[in-house]
Parts: structure tokens; sequence; C-alpha cells
């Protein structure tokens, strides 16, 4: 300690012209509201500023003096041997000539800011600085390290400078393709991910100063090697590691996720697009739960043609850059993702497949634009958005494209809906259709067979039948007060289930596809209800969720098989939700595999056969 | 990770018996790149002794000093001090150590006195009034900046600041370099009188030959990195001679150069007036014998002086006219 102290003082006088600096710069931020004779409140607030910015670029300042000269100064003009020769251990002297340009650095920060909270009567101190005080001192450390690294490097005249150079692009250039494809697959460093990075370049700058001293000692070349060794070394290690975690993560299979945040299938084959967390990052798949065949995709924008044969989703190039459109034969077992040559916005949603998959339409901010998958072509553009209306719409023929845009009213709660027909081939968009309703987050359901659609309004305050052009009103299924929760579902022979609860029990209403009602089927106690798959015609699986017993008990699901024929509702399974979502334009056949399909409530994909009763944990939380 | 005991003053071990010489060095090598500077040196300073290291410029001395020193790891072998690992153990090892180095190194901007106030703090012991007393006699201000002091004075405050801690071993590396007489005269007397008074043992490399020889008890001789020569002072001057003779054919005596083959002769230079050589395993008898070989005339022999014998074993002198070196 005395020997360390005795190498701090030294320094600190050896460079105290540095504190004569600080002093002289002190008197600035008070003379320059003398000078331009500001009003009090006026020059106070010039004082202050000035006093924190003079700090802090003086600090800097200095902090890249220091760094070049305390240890790289005294190697390159052979002066280290004067400590050397003398029983100071290396890390004493290491330790003690950075106290000393720490403690010169803080003196004159203190210095300057200290002399106008002093005129100011100790205000002059912004609460900001109290906060950002730690990353500004690790910031100046960070000056003052990397600035004995490069001044290491640079007089040392060594040959190693070219390694570095070499080395220095290198973890460079492996960081930046490592963080792009963490991006690219939607990963953002959260804060302690930029925090670690921070410690591992900190403690490269510190390990590495201390291994030249240490093992330099008198000679600068030695030193930068032992410097570059340890510097690089640590970068490298770190980068490669980076490297191969974010290859380890961004190759993770299904089979790997620790949670599953979202899933639903993608046509009737077996397909599912499931999307969590694997290996430490978001993952999002199209699975095929026959086969365990699978593509890493995004799932923000991923759209299906109708009969599930063809996926098509968006491929970030880099963050915040366009978008690449992919797509994937789901029929075809040998079929690998491609890569069509449709690039569009970061900000385009949604997409829309015409049922041949030979055409999609995708609304990028206000235009609405129409692409030849094959070729890339695009075959009409027009905008559609005025501001922030949503637009959802479907494929008439591969020529016609029907949009729906809902714009929020002027009075709250209520909402416009347009529909819109784009003419392909004439480029022409027209409005056939609008209605004044409800707003509501419900989203619209789409008959196969008959252009109708049905429309549920203010979570069932109002329920109708229109048509799907013109918008005009077929049937009203309900009207009256707000369910609990309200969910619709056209089953395949194009029977409408109302799925509702109030704060007693929940129930289905069916109706016929004209809109007349057929029968109500109880299912129990209340709870939020999930229309799921038909296991045969006229079997419909449904689960209730029930709320949680109370606070940090678990929620649950409760799975019923309703004949509606006869209206009766059994109860097949405690744990398990539908991954059928209905306003997807997929058909799911009765009895086909998605119908089989569940997500349990403990986060994992199931494969269940209500006949059987055979449950199987496909993949999902350990 | 470099391993290396901090530094603990209070803690320095006082010299013991059976502890090992002040200064040894193991076989050691140092190679910078492809270029060898020191091969498989090895020799051993004794206690008390003053050993001198010689060699011409870029033979490996200062290289050698800085691995004594833990200021250089060698690319093999080892230096010790005391008996111990001095590049593991330094900072302990030198509180005992006085260093005065090749080029002046202390900080430009500290004075005397300042220098001797941070050195002060660093070793057990500490003679100020040595300090005082020697920079007084050399006319050293204590408020000039190192920086400004001529080469002299700079010298004299890094001696006065060796030999303040009263060292066990004082390590000097050509410390006269660049120094005129005077000064030169000056500081190897100051360094005399502090040895008459303690027994300090020496090491030290310098040309200054002339000066050194009446201080130097054992000599190294480094020659292209690698010892040649590593001896008591008073043998090698016993053994190394300097012979003159005329050779002259005569009616029984057929041919030149066989005279020599009885010595280990290091050097001959023919000259017109006969033959100049220098051996190194000089007798009386053996001289005896050589000056009774037929056409062997007016042969005599001479003592040589340090500076003679390591012209001789380390580099040549300078050419003479007409001489021609064998």
């Amino acid at each position: 300690m005395k020997t360390f102290l005795a190498v701090a003082r030294r320094e600190i006088l050896e460079k105290r012209f540095v504190l004569a600096a600080a002093a002289v710069a002190s008197a600035i931020p008070i003379l320059i509201p003398i000078v331009r004779q500001l009003p009090a409140g006026a020059a106070r607030e010039t004082r202050d500023f000035a006093a924190f910015m003079l700090s802090m670029g003086l600090s800097a300042a200095i902090a890249a003096g220091l760094g070049a000269s305390i240890f790289a100064g005294d190697l390159a003009a052979k002066r280290m041997g004067f400590f050397f020769s003398r029983p100071i251990s290396s890390v004493e002297l290491w330790a003690g000539k950075l106290a000393g340009a720490i403690f010169l650095i803080g003196a004159s920060f203190g210095m300057i800011l200290g002399l106008a909270s002093l005129v100011d009567r100790g205000r002059a101190i912004p609460g900001e600085l109290a906060i950002g005080l730690p990353i500004l001192s690790a910031s100046i450390l960070a000056v003052l390290f990397g600035s004995n690294v490069l001044a290491t490097i640079f007089r040392s005249r060594s040959g190693v400078a070219v390694v570095d150079l070499a080395l220095s692009a290198a973890v460079t250039l492996l960081s930046v393709w490592t963080v792009s494809r963490l991006r690219a697959a939607g990963f953002e460093a959260p804060a302690p991910v930029w925090w670690a990075a921070g410690v591992v370049v900190g403690a490269a700058l510190v390990l590495s100063s201390y291994r030249a001293v240490a093992r330099g000692r008198t000679d600068i070349r030695i030193a930068h090697a032992s410097l570059s060794a340890v510097l690089w070394g640590i970068l490298g290690t770190a980068a490669a590691g980076f490297a191969v975690y974010s290859s380890w993560a961004l190759n993770a299979p299904p089979s790997a996720l620790s949670r599953i945040d979202m899933a639903f299938p993608v046509g009737d084959r077996g397909w599912v697009a499931v999307e969590g967390r694997a290996r430490g990052l978001d993952a999002a798949y199209l699975y095929d739960a026959r086969s365990a065949r699978h593509q890493r995709v995004r799932t923000e924008v991923l759209e299906a043609t109708p009969d599930g044969r063809l996926a098509a989703w968006l491929v970030p190039e880099t963050a915040n850059g366009p978008r690449t459109v992919h797509t994937l034969r789901l029929d075809d077992p040998s079929a690998r993702a491609r890569e069509t040559k449709i690039v569009l916005s970061r900000r385009t949603w949604p997409l829309i497949l015409s049922a041949d998959g030979s055409r999609l339409a995708a609304v990028s901010g206000r235009l609405l634009a129409v692409y030849e998958v094959e070729s890339g072509r695009l075959l009409a553009s027009v905008q559609v958005r005025d501001k922030d209306e949503g637009i959802s719409g479907a494929f008439v023929s591969p020529d016609v494209l029907r949009i729906l845009r809902i714009r929020p009213g002027a009075i709250p709660g209520r909402a416009r809906r347009e529909v819109l027909e784009l003419d392909v081939a004439a480029k022409k968009i027209e409005t056939v259709g609008a209605s004044d309703g409800l707003l509501s987050a419900a989203p619209v359901l789409r008959s196969r067979d008959r252009d109708q659609i049905v429309m549920n309004e203010g979570r069932g305050s109002r329920v109708t039948i229109r048509d799907a052009r013109t918008l005009q009103i077929r049937s009203t299924l309900r009207e009256g007060e707000p369910a609990r929760s309200s969910t619709v579902a056209i089953l395949s022979d194009e029977k409408i289930v109302l799925g509702l609860s109030d704060d007693r029990s929940a129930w289905l209403q069916t109706f016929s596809p004209d809109g007349a009602p057929l029968n109500r089927v109880p299912l129990g106690p209340t709870g939020r209800i999930r229309l799921g798959g038909e296991t045969a015609r006229d079997q419909l699986l449904v689960a209730v969720h029930l709320p949680s017993g109370g606070p940090g008990l678990p929620e649950r699901h409760v799975l019923h098989l309703v004949d509606l024929s006869n209206g009766t509702a059994t109860k097949v399974a405690d744990g398990l939700r539908p991954l059928i979502w209905w306003w997807h334009p997929q058909r799911i056949a009765p009895g086909s595999e998605p119908t089989k399909l569940f997500l349990s409530d403990d986060q994992k994909l199931v494969r269940f056969d209500p006949s059987t009763g055979e449950r199987r944990v496909l993949f999902g939380a350990p | 990770m470099i391993s290396e005991a901090v530094s603990s003053p209070s803690a320095a071990p006082a010299s013991r018996p059976e502890e090992g010489s002040p200064g040894e060095i193991r076989h050691l090598t140092v190679r910078y790149g492809t270029t060898e500077a020191c091969s498989d040196v090895s020799f051993s300073i004794a206690r008390g002794g003053v050993y001198t290291l010689l060699g011409r410029n870029g033979a490996g001395k200062s290289s050698l000093v800085r691995c004594l020193l833990g200021e250089q790891k060698p690319t093999s072998g080892e230096a010790r001090l005391f008996g111990e690992s001095v590049w593991r153990h330094r900072a302990r090892l030198l509180a005992r150590v006085g260093v005065v180095p090749e080029e002046p190194d202390a900080p430009p901007s500290m004075t005397a006195g300042q220098i001797a106030d941070f050195c002060r703090r660093l070793y057990p012991s500490w003679d100020d009034a040595s300090v005082t007393r020697r920079l007084a006699r050399f006319g050293v201000p204590a408020k000039t900046p190192f920086g400004r002091l001529s080469k002299g004075q700079k010298g004299q405050v890094l001696l006065a600041m060796a030999l303040a801690p009263q060292p066990d071993l004082l390590v000097m590396d050509d410390p006269t370099l660049g120094l005129d007489v005077v000064a030169r005269r000056s500081f190897w007397e100051e360094l005399v009188e502090d040895l008459a008074d303690r027994g300090t043992t020496v090491f030290v490399t310098t040309h200054d030959l002339a000066s050194i020889e009446g201080i130097a008890t054992r000599v190294g001789i480094l020659k292209g990195g690698r010892l040649a020569l590593d001896e008591d002072v008073e043998t090698l001057k016993s053994r190394f001679r300097r012979i003159r003779y005329g050779n002259r054919m005569t009616e029984t005596r057929t041919e030149f150069g066989s005279e020599l083959d009885q010595f280990e002769a290091v050097q001959v230079k023919v000259r017109g007036w006969g033959i100049d050589a220098v051996v190194s395993d000089w007798e009386e008898e053996k001289f005896d014998r050589f000056r009774r070989i037929d056409g062997v005339e007016e042969a005599e022999s001479s003592a040589m002086s340090l500076e003679e014998i390591f012209l001789a074993v380390a580099g040549e002198a300078p050419a003479e006219a007409g001489g021609e070196t064998r």
C-alpha cells in the first residue's frame, strides 16, 4: 500500500500541470455570463451548462492525454526502468499510476463544477449528472484505457500493429455480422446484453493494460505484444463465443423451444406456425406436426393460401431494413424455402395470398401492391390508407382483391367499414360497400362458400351476417348488452357458432348459414371461450378459459367436446386450448391434424386425440 | 498471468549466510525474433566482489542486465538474485539492489530532491545524509529538474540513489557512458569509496576498462552473445601475456610457424621486426623453453592490461601499418 501510494503521489506531482489547467478552465463558466452581461437567471443557466460541458470535455481530454502517456509514454521514452529497477511490483506500479491519473481526472472535473457550484450556492451540479455519473465515469475510464491501448500500439512502432489492425477488423466484422444475424432474426438486445458487452470490453482494456506493464516491463515492443495478446484474446474469444452462441441459438430446432407464446395451424395438413423462446432468443417456426419437418420463419407477417398449400412470410435483410418475401410449398415434402424477388418495406401488414398462391398483395404504409409471386413482378399499386386504418382482405379471384378498411369514426367507439375492390388488371380500385357501426377488435369472418361475412361488433352487442361486398345486413344473430366475451366460428358446413359468456356462465349458440337459431349449449361456469376444430361434422372442440382462483394461482382451460346436433357438451381434457383461430382464412377440415393440436397451460405443444384420449407432448417448456 | 511478489520493504530479508549468490545467470538465452542477443550464458557473482562484464556494442550486455534485474524475461534460462528467480520475485529482491542504468531514466520533471523523496518510501533503509553529501560534493542542485542536469550530474544523482538504500548488490550498466574524463573519474572514486566502506557486491558492465581495472575482482567477456571468458582478474592477468620476438631462419631451422605451438595463442601479428603474439596460458617455464628455440631471438614477455586482454579476446586492435593478423 505504501508503495502504491508513493507511485500514485509521484504521478500526481509529475502531472500537476493538469490541475493548473483545470483551475484556469474553472474560471471560464464564471466569466461567460459576466462578459455577456446576462441577467441573473440566464447567467445561472449558462454557468451551469458551461461548467457541465467544460468539465466533461476537459475530463475526456485529460483522460485521453494521460492514457496515452502514463505507460506508453514512459515506455517509449525508456523511462519505465526507473520504476522497474526499484522494489515496486508490477501491480503496484500499474495501479499506482492509474490511481494518480484517475485522481487528476476526477479533481479537474470537480474543480470546474465545484467552482460553479460555489458561485451558485450549491446548485450548479445538475440532477441529471448524479443519475448519469456511473455511465459518465465508465466512459471517461474507457477513454483513459482505450487511449493507453492505442498509444501502446502506435508508439511501439512494431509490426504487431498490422496484426492488431487485422484482428480489430476481424472482431468488428464478426460482431457486426453476428448482431445483424440476430437482429434479422428479431432479437433486440436487452440492456443486460449491452452491459455484458461493456464489461467484456472493459475487462479487455483493463487486463491488457495490466498485462502490458507486468509482462512488457521496460520494453514497449514486448508490452505491445503482451497487450495485444490479452486484448484480442478476450475480445476475439468473446466475439467468437458470441458468434457460436448466436449460430447455436439461431439453428435451434422447434424442440428447443422453452416457451411457446403463440401457435396457429397453417392449412389442414398438419403444419403449425409456432413462436416462442429457444436458447435464449425469440424463435418462430413453420412446423409439420406429422413429419417434424420445420422451417425457421418470422411470424409477425406470415400468411398462407386458404388451402394451406403455400406459406409466405417476410425476412428482414437488416433490423430496420427492407423485408424480402420468402415462400414454402407446404404440400411438397421435398420443397425448400424460396426467396422471391418481392422486397417490401419494414412496415408491411397484412400479406394476402390468392387462393392459387400465384399472387400476393401487401399493404406497406399507405400503399397496397399486388405482385406475381413467381416473378416478383409488380402488377398493381394503389393508395388504400390515409392514416392508420385497419386493413384486411382476400382475393375474390386472381384478378380481384377485396379489401375491408376500418376507419375510426368521429364518435368514440364507432367505426366506418368500407369494402374496396381492386381490379388488378385494370389497376383500378373502387369502394363497393360501406357500413357504420361499433368499433371492435373482433375480426371479420368470411364464409368460404357464400359471399357473406359475419361481423361481431362491440363484444357481441351486435353480431350480424352481411353481404361480403356491400356490407348489407342479411341477418342479425345477436343484439343487446355486450357479453363478457364473445367469439364466432363458421363451421365446415357453414353453420355459425357464437360463443358467449356473462358473469355467471358460458355457452354456445348455433345458427344455420342463413342466421336461424338452432340450439344453445351450456358450458358451465363463466370463462373466455376459445372455439376449436371440428373432430367430425357437428362435433366441435371448445375450450373455456377459467379465471385464476386468486392472485398467483395459475389460470386454466377446460376442453369440451360439443355435440352440436343434440346440444350437449362433454369435458374431455384439462389444461388444453385449441390452436385454431377461426379468423384465419385456411380451411380446416373436420378431423384433420390441426384439430388435434393444442397448447397446454404450461406452454407445450400437445397432440391430443379426443376420440382415444391419447395425449402426447410434441415440444415446449421442459 | 505474471506472478510477482508485492514488495514489502519491511519484509526484505536480511543477508543470510546460506542464501545463494547475490547474482547468478543460468544458461540464459535472449532472442529478439531471429536475432540472438545472448546464448546459453552462465556465471555467478561472488559476494563482496566486483564482477565486470565486458563486451563490444551489441554483445548482449544490456539484455543480460535487464534479465538480471527482472526487467526482461529471458527466452530460456534464468537470472537469480540472492538465490531466487528475479522474474518472479523482482520487487522483493530489488529492495536489496541498487541500480545505475545505462541511460539516465529518472522522470525529467523531478528534481533530485523529489527523486530521493520518492525512492526513500520504497526501501527498508535509506541513507538521506549520504545522498545530501554526495549531491553537494558534486554541486548537483537539489531543485533543478533532472532533465536539465548535465550528463555527469545525472550519473551522480542516480549513483546516489543507488547507494542510499545501502544495497547488498549494486548493478551498473555502463554507468559512465558519455561522461567526460573528469566525470568518469569522480564517478569511480565515489564507487571505490563506498565499496571500501561497505563491501557491497558490484556487477558492472563498462567500456571504461582503464578505470575498472583497479576495482574489478572478476571479469566476464561476452563475444557474439556467448560468454567467451569468466575468470578472476588476477588469474586472468597472470596467464595472458604479450610475447614479442624476432623470428629468423638458421642453418638448422627450415620452417616458421611452429614455435608458438606450446602456447594458446589468441592473437598473432607479423610485424616488420618480428612476431607480436598474445598467449592465454603464459608460464615462466614455457617461456624459458620458448626462448631457447632455434631462430627465436630477443624474445620478451610483458604483462597486459585488462583493455589489452579484452581487445585480444573480444575484438581486434585497430590495424597498425604493415601489421598482419594470423
